[in-house]
């Protein structure tokens, strides 16, 4: 019985093994190789410095910089990318390392905006092109950012693509970052990204925090100032370092424990591409015209007469209404605290650094201040105090620590 | 049927061997000209190294670069040729070369960028 | 001397998780590992939520962030202290108090928790895993083989499961599939089209149930004992009261056996295949573009063993909802004996082959969740001589809601209805409401108060339904 069952098994195994080979969808830049070998674009998201640079949705159709960019295409580009947009210019038939197709329709599709900036400002040297010997220039020295842009959108019209060139428009621009979301985000945040995931309800039943809805306009944790969205390095921060639990009813023992994992182990590279799905959730990122960020100035040191401001601060921009005398969380309007979705929401516990949802290095609890918290009562400070206040405010905060932590300590 | 088997599986392993790859152009930064011996010696990055690799030109070969025509009404680019005095360190170029008595030797050379990146 | 040094590891871990340095302790393994709250993976412990589906997955990781140096960078960063005990928990569980109703007798008892596990698990690379668990039982009934009847004592050994799991998505890559590595775990496919996580192997002493819509593995409503009756000197037992158990699982056939030899019967709520006790077995199972899972395996029962094969439709999150649908195909080769035909008491000399299949659902909205099955059992060759005596089918229903009224509290009621095979002259049908409330003081501590009613007749000579309430108070706990 056992042997007979065996080989049909086994072949049925090897059935399996084959059949999977067989079935190769065609290799994409999600997937890498398939560009690389015609030159181009390797599978690597924009890094940070550029991931929040998103090319203004007019500019792909806009006639007048289409025929700038036409202008500029055809005195510094032509050359190697070809008249034609096919990377067949005559400089770039001689290359080792072929300049892309632009007439590539699915290749042009999984080019993101940021992605097609970064290349076009930075060239061939930073890699991984660089080590790969790419030829391509920088370009940011020579040409303004409108010129970039103009450059792209000449480029655009090679791909027979209309319309903006976003990942609503280009699913599969994002393609890698929505399976990622779709294996350890969806439980919590939900299939669209409402933060209307099957674990919320259960993690912290009818109160605060729920998981994070993405399509709205109001992000917690921030550099940017109130209102606004934040960047994607600020993002990233939250991803790569979860989000700790402050505290609340069922958690000793376990307080400071995060709600939201870390996903530190999780390759650089494809944090940057969860982060483009989930920024692709909510149009705000590529609407907004500039990305304004609050100057946190190097820390002054810590003095006497700084707490003692500190102090004062505390009671007149009414810390101690929500966070109470000695900052425990428990002042007078902090049972009747909100959120935005009209949930019951605790005060920060501020003797509890470690629990600080936002960091607790100095810098950070600057930051918080200024910036506030979007979605929370916790309002931003950043019209009615001057840094040298904020400062003041910041360390007095974090002279409240149980055990007599200095200003200095506490980590995220 | 283990026969069989094996033979599936030798299958599957060996059509997942990758398969060579073709000779391809030198490209990289002039790093010197040499014009008494006839070499250039370019900066080269492949696959994450850089190193210098000296490539020595015949009198065949051909140094090229492209321009737009000047003539108004003409599309496209034109084939200039130059010397070897007329590169200079620090420019792009692509070399199609050939090996030669343990040499690499320079076909066409042609001028991609004419100035430092 | 194995069982004095088992206790002794478990009160030096004790103890070292709660002298250790840092300000959180007493918490289980993967909360120590990942410095998560229970709550973040567990709808309420030991119950999985989607993220802790997904995390036991993947094996028991971060999905798609995997530690890539895994055991050795956890030692190198952590330390070799920290992670021996990142890697362990305990589990105390059972009733401390009894009352239980029936025309015999009402019975009333204070009893100790009467199990406690040892749980060892921890990702040695991203594409292997370990889970080990050890079972310590002061009071375990088991079926004494060598005597031939049920008896009381101490059980200490291996626990339900104790396997590795190893993704083997590299090894097809090797063969030539398409593969990418999301956060160091190998996925077969390519974004955008058919993605395959896994497949992930189980082997080893598995139940491999996890993965099913109706998860038994990891209950809220925990099963109760066997009682039995043994005099001092009888060589044999007599089963007073059966389990309650989820019926859709069971055995559901009166008049079994297990074995010749030793002719130990396989009771009626006996938790047979697709939930098991554990059994040595392997177990294959991969996510299909992140809404299909796929399961096969075999698994040893008894003389014979089992082959399944499992499939599980997920529809994923939003409005707080989460649902799935799984269908579930198992035949198992010998693994019950069919009754002597001239001796009911005894086993025969012919090895039933069982039939299983059925279907399970799973609903999450909100604080509600609701999960059920529906299995049917079907045996095969059956001896010419029982033909007449013997129904070959069975078929069992379990439905469970559980509810968050409160942060703290969680209400669970169960339904199980059993429609009985086996010998005409045994079998009964049975229904069974159990009502349970969860009181979680922290997200690692549960004291429950349950009671389970028999909704059918009292049938005073029936294990299965010769009582009417029975009530437990007892606490699950987890460090």
């Amino acid at each position: 019985m056992r042997t007979k069952l065996f080989t049909p098994l086994a072949i049925g195994v090897l059935g399996l093994l084959v059949g999977l080979w067989l079935v190769r969808p065609p290799a994409t830049r999600a997937n890498g190789d398939k560009h690389e070998e015609n030159g181009g674009h390797a599978h690597v998201p924009a890094p940070l410095e550029y991931a929040d640079v998103h090319v203004p949705l007019s500019v792909w159709t806009d006639p007048a910089m289409i025929t700038r960019g036409k202008e500029i295409y055809a005195t510094r580009c032509a050359v190697c990318h070809g008249d034609q947009g096919d990377g067949k210019g005559p400089a770039g038939v001689a290359l080792p390392l072929k300049p892309p197709d632009f007439r590539d329709k699915d290749g042009v599709a999984e080019m993101r905006d940021n992605y097609w900036f970064w290349r076009v400002s930075e060239g061939g040297q930073v890699e991984p092109f660089k080590g790969k010997g790419s030829a391509m220039p920088p370009w940011k020295s020579e040409l303004s950012v409108e010129d970039r842009w103009a450059v792209m959108a000449y480029q655009h019209t090679f791909s027979g693509h209309h319309g903006p060139h976003v990942p609503w428009e280009h699913p599969e621009s994002v393609a890698m970052g929505r399976d990622i979301f779709a294996m350890a985000c969806v439980p919590c945040h939900g299939v669209a990204g409402k933060g209307d995931g099957s674990v919320g309800a259960m993690l912290a039943p009818r109160r605060a925090p729920q998981p994070r809805d993405f399509t709205s306009a109001e992000f917690k944790f921030r550099s940017t100032p109130s209102g606004q969205l934040p960047t994607t390095a600020d993002l990233f921060r939250t991803l790569t370092e979860g989000v700790r639990s402050g505290g609340g009813p069922m958690t000793i023992g376990l307080r400071g424990h995060r709600i939201m994992p870390s996903f530190q182990h999780m390759p650089v590279e494809q944090r940057l591409e969860v982060l483009e799905y989930v920024k692709s959730l909510n149009r705000g990122f590529w609407e907004r015209s500039e990305v304004q960020t609050v100057a946190v100035p190097v820390p002054p040191t810590l003095t006497p007469e700084r707490l003692t401001r500190g102090k004062q601060l505390y009671a007149d921009a009414e810390c101690l209404a929500c966070h109470g005398a000695r900052g425990r969380g428990d002042g007078s309007s902090a049972p009747t605290l909100k959120d935005n979705r009209d949930l019951p929401i605790a005060a920060t516990d501020l003797t509890r650094p470690e629990r600080f949802k936002n960091g607790a290095r100095p810098e950070d609890v600057y930051r918080t201040l200024v910036t506030g918290l979007a979605g929370t009562p916790m309002p931003s400070y950043g019209d009615s105090l001057e840094p040298d206040q904020a400062w003041d405010l910041a360390y007095y905060v974090l002279s409240l620590s149980r055990g007599g932590r200095t200003a200095e300590a506490g980590f995220r | 049927m283990t026969r069989a088997m094996f033979v599936i599986v030798a299958l599957v392993v060996v059509s997942a061997a990758p398969s060579v790859a073709d000779e391809a152009p030198i490209s990289g930064t002039v790093k010197a000209i040499d014009a008494s011996v006839k070499t250039l010696t370019l900066q080269t990055t492949v696959q994450g190294k850089t190193r210098d690799v000296t490539i020595v030109l015949k009198p065949e070969t051909k140094i090229v670069k492209f321009a737009r025509p000047t003539e108004p009404g003409k599309t496209g680019f034109v084939e200039q040729q130059l010397a070897l005095s007329d590169l200079k360190p620090g420019w792009f170029v692509s070399v199609t070369t050939k090996h030669e008595g343990g040499n690499e030797v320079a076909e066409i050379v042609t001028v991609v960028l004419e100035k430092p990146r | 001397m194995f069982r004095r040094a088992f206790f002794a590891t478990v009160l030096a871990g004790m103890l070292l998780a709660y002298v250790d340095a840092r300000p959180v302790d007493a918490i289980p393994a993967f909360a120590r590992q990942y410095d998560m709250q229970c709550n973040a993976c567990h709808t309420r412990p030991p119950r999985l939520n989607r993220f802790g589906e997904q995390f036991h997955m993947m094996g028991f990781q971060i999905p798609s962030a995997s530690r890539p140096d895994g055991l050795v960078g956890s030692l190198k960063d952590d330390g070799t202290l920290k992670t021996v005990i990142d890697s362990l928990a305990l589990r105390v569980s059972g009733g401390l108090f009894e009352y239980s109703e029936s025309p015999r007798e009402t019975e009333v008892k204070f009893e100790p928790p009467d199990e406690v596990e040892l749980f060892v698990s921890r990702a040695i690379t991203p594409n292997f895993s370990f889970f080990v668990e050890f079972e310590y039982e002061p009071n375990a009934t088991e079926f004494d083989r060598d005597r031939g009847y049920f008896n009381r004592g101490h059980k200490f050994g291996l626990g339900k499961e104790a396997f590795f799991m190893a993704n083997l998505g590299g090894v097809l890559g090797a063969l030539g599939a398409p593969t990418m590595e999301m956060g160091g775990q190998t996925m077969v496919g390519r974004h955008g089209g058919f993605t395959m996580h896994g497949p992930m192997l189980m082997a080893g002493k598995i139940d491999p149930n996890t993965n099913f819509s109706y998860a038994t593995n990891r209950q809220l409503i925990l099963d109760t004992e066997l009682e039995f009756e043994k005099e001092e000197g009888e060589n044999q037992s007599k089963v007073h009261r059966l389990p309650i158990v989820p019926y859709a699982f069971a055995s559901k056939f009166f008049g079994v056996f297990k074995d010749r030899r030793e002719h130990e019967p396989q009771l009626v709520t006996d938790q047979v295949m697709y939930n098991t006790t554990g059994a040595p077995g392997a177990d294959f199972h991969a996510m299909f573009n992140d809404v299909v899972l796929g399961e096969v395996g075999f698994l040893r029962e008894n003389e014979g063993f089992n082959t399944y094969g499992m499939v599980r439709y997920d529809i994923l999150d939003r409005k707080e909802l989460t649902f799935n649908v799984s269908a579930l195909f198992n035949w198992g080769f010998g693994v019950v004996r069919a009754p002597d035909s001239a001796d009911h008491e005894r086993a025969g000399g012919q090895r039933l082959d069982r039939l299983r299949y059925g279907v399970a659902a799973n609903a999450r909205w909100k604080g509600l969740d609701v999960y059920g099955a529906l299995i049917w059992d079907r045996m095969y060759g059956l001896p010419s001589e029982l033909r007449g005596e013997f129904d070959r089918t069975a078929m069992g229903l379990t439905v469970q809601a559980d509810y968050l009224v409160h942060e703290n509290v969680l209400v669970s009621s169960r339904f199980d209805q059993l429609w009985a095979g086996g010998l005409k002259d045994e079998k009964l049908d049975g229904t069974v409401l159990t009502a349970q409330i969860r009181y979680y003081p922290w997200q690692n501590i549960a004291f429950f108060v349950r009671d389970s009613v028999n909704l059918r007749s009292l049938v005073e000579d029936s294990p299965l339904r010769n009582w009417r309430n029975q009530l437990f108070i007892g606490i699950d706990w987890d460090f």
